[in-house]
């Protein structure tokens, strides 16, 4: 999954003969609609909520259906409500790119340390080495909950990396001469 | 019924298949990938299946009761996230090849333009 998200990075950089215009350049002739109140309040209401449920399934894998993998998609829709409650460049400010980089890749590498924990640890690869604790306590089963974060960091960071590359391809990259 | 979950599978991959192999439209047999692969979610998910099991979490059940396998869902679950990367790779690749063709039908590809 990586590296489809780093192929998509790859693929969609502005190529040598296009440019990159910020949209508000050129309001004038714009075509889209601005968005309606009643999706901007809807966005902004369910935000929080959204936000929240994210970091609870990812926390809570080990104990109900979820995880990293459910918990990271459920984040990045957080970023797709500010994307459609507001305009691409509210979503520029708060999605800073050096996050989101360090975010997934930081989820990536996450991943393989805690593996090598294991080996580090006298057992094989991706081995369970923490005290495993009560059965249906938050802080249990060794290091499940521990992969669980670097999997939904990593999930959640490359959604919304994917989300902005498409974004930008649409609305910012432009080829010379290439009318809005 | 023991097959008809295979049977499912089978068509859907079938039909998917015919999609891409037929289309005129890269989006289009991007889709119909998708198709397929949710044929491959539901062989998972049907390899897994014990009739009659619950679901498998043993907070309030004695251990040992017949369980619906956890593993195969667990992988299917994995498997829809990273489809869903793998198609906005096909989509990026697709983009690029209509900067470069000035079209968006696979029939009309012919040698490199520039």
């Amino acid at each position: 999954m990586f590296a489809a998200v780093v192929g998509v990075a790859i693929l969609l950089r502005a190529q040598r003969d296009e440019t990159e215009q910020p949209p508000d350049e050129d309001a004038a002739d714009r075509h889209a609609p601005a968005t309606s109140n009643a999706v901007r309040v809807l966005g902004l209401v369910l935000l929080g909520p959204v936000v929240l449920f994210g970091i609870y399934v990812i926390a809570h894998g080990h104990l109900s259906p979820g995880g990293g993998f459910q918990g990271g998609v459920v984040l990045a829709t957080g970023a797709l409500l500010v994307y459609l409650s507001g305009e691409y460049v509210t979503l520029r400010r708060v999605r800073p790119e050096v996050l989101i980089d360090l975010a997934e890749s930081a989820g990536a590498a996450g991943y393989v340390a805690i593996g090598f924990l294991g080996v580090a640890a006298g057992a094989t690869f991706l081995a369970n080495v923490l005290p495993l604790g009560q059965p249906g306590a938050l802080i249990s089963s060794g290091m499940i909950p521990l992969i669980n974060l670097a999997v939904g960091l990593e999930v959640a960071g490359g959604f919304v990396l994917l989300l902005s590359e498409f974004l930008e391809q649409t609305l910012v990259v432009r080829r010379p001469g290439e009318v809005t | 019924m023991r097959l008809l979950p295979y049977g499912v599978a089978a068509w859907l991959f079938l039909v998917g298949l015919y999609g891409i192999v037929t289309s005129r439209n890269l989006v289009h047999a991007i889709t119909c990938l998708s198709v397929v692969q949710s044929s491959t979610y539901i062989l998972l998910l049907s390899v897994g299946f014990e009739r009659g099991g619950t679901a498998p979490i043993f907070l309030d059940v004695p251990v040992g009761t017949r369980a619906v396998d956890p593993v195969v869902s667990a992988l299917t679950l994995t498997d829809v996230v990273v489809g869903a990367t793998v198609s906005a790779l096909l989509l990026a690749l697709a983009v690029q090849a209509h900067k470069h063709h000035g079209t968006l039908d696979p029939e009309r590809f012919g040698p490199r333009q520039d």
